[in-house]
């Protein structure tokens, strides 16, 4: 396919090569060069990096071939991502209301209760939950599962939005 | 189909909708790039970070979704790189090292260490075309096929081959001659 001679010839243009790449273009203009919707100008541009770029130019590579097949995701990240927006349904919040009681005064006295409500469980948030878990609350953060089957809940998630709701704050 | 305004508007349904079609790519690109940089992926890593991909798109009143045309660009894309650039963003805080260096940091990296090969002409800076270059890149380093780069740049497999055919034809011209 590509002969050694060829090759040969590929190698020592890498090595003689003494361009540094421009700044990274957005992921907005790297999309529109994907998905062969940048500019003729723009295109060349976006080229000219992605040669010396290897971040820009996997990520090009990875977002054609998942638009070719992507595989099906995880349902509990699909309920977990849902979560973050309310449903408010103000009478069975109510019902919900004893449940989380406790948790929810721990999490108001931490500070902002709907930051922690939007943080919970991301990769970002796992050491938060052991301070959270020291207050002292009903739902154990050692048990995320019941806190994640909670969240998925649109009733509690009523208590949890992080728009300003009656009773809570950011 | 998506209502992005819907979402942007905080309604229920909208966003629900939207997770549906984002969570697998979201996740997919997720996984990929992790895949990339560490050799064991730990599957609630993987969940987490896409996570909070989510969680970046709607804080602060969806801000990051705003930044979203799509006039631009598909939103699969979009989410794709943002997705991936979630990940790399979370791998550099973990470990600096674990993301390769770009090209300009690699060449200071080899500027900088004694190197035993013969020294190498400079190359001029428009020898090739970036397009010439790019399908050099994908056939020689990432050692793609002819159809596997056509796909990427979304172009003929005989738009490959001629392009490959001239870069090669002029690096033989200038190299023939030192």
């Amino acid at each position: 396919m590509n002969d050694s001679d060829e090759r040969q010839l590929v190698e020592r243009f890498a090595r003689g090569l003494r361009q540094a790449p421009a700044s990274c273009p957005s992921e907005l203009e790297l999309a529109a060069y994907a998905d062969g919707r940048a500019s003729e100008a723009e295109a060349v541009r976006i080229e000219a990096h992605l040669a010396l770029c290897a971040k820009c130019l996997e990520g090009v590579i990875q977002a054609r071939q998942l638009a070719a097949a992507t595989p099906a995701a995880p349902s509990q990240l699909t309920s977990r991502a849902k979560a973050l927006v309310a449903g408010w349904r103000p009478t069975s919040v109510r019902r919900r209301w004893r449940t989380v009681a406790s948790w929810a005064a721990a999490a108001a006295a931490a500070g902002a209760l709907g930051f922690a409500g939007l943080r919970a469980g991301t990769a970002a948030s796992k050491a938060r939950q052991e301070a959270a878990a020291s207050v002292g609350t009903e739902l154990s953060f050692e048990a995320p599962e019941q806190y994640l089957a909670l969240l998925s809940s649109d009733d509690v998630l009523g208590i949890l939005a992080p728009r300003g709701q009656e009773g809570h704050h950011e | 189909m998506v209502d992005l305004q819907g979402c942007l508007r905080g309604e229920k349904r909208a966003w629900d909708a939207f997770v549906e079609q984002a969570a697998p790519i979201i996740f997919a690109a997720v996984q990929r790039t992790l895949q990339q940089y560490k050799p064991t992926v730990d599957a609630t890593e993987a969940q987490d970070l896409a996570q909070d991909v989510f969680v970046r798109l709607v804080e602060r009143d969806y801000r990051l979704l705003r930044t979203y045309d799509p006039s631009r660009a598909s939103l699969s894309t979009w989410l794709t790189l943002v997705a991936r650039s979630t990940t790399i963003d979370h791998l550099r805080r973990l470990k600096p090292r674990t993301v390769p260096l770009d090209e300009a940091q690699e060449l200071a990296a080899r500027e900088a260490a004694p190197d035993d090969s013969p020294p190498e002409l400079d190359i001029p800076a428009d020898l090739l075309s970036p397009r010439q270059h790019l399908i050099l890149k994908l056939l020689f380093e990432r050692e793609m096929s002819v159809e596997e780069a056509a796909a990427t740049l979304r172009v003929d497999p005989q738009t490959i081959r001629s392009t490959k055919h001239k870069a090669i034809t002029r690096l033989r011209a200038f190299f023939g001659a030192r």
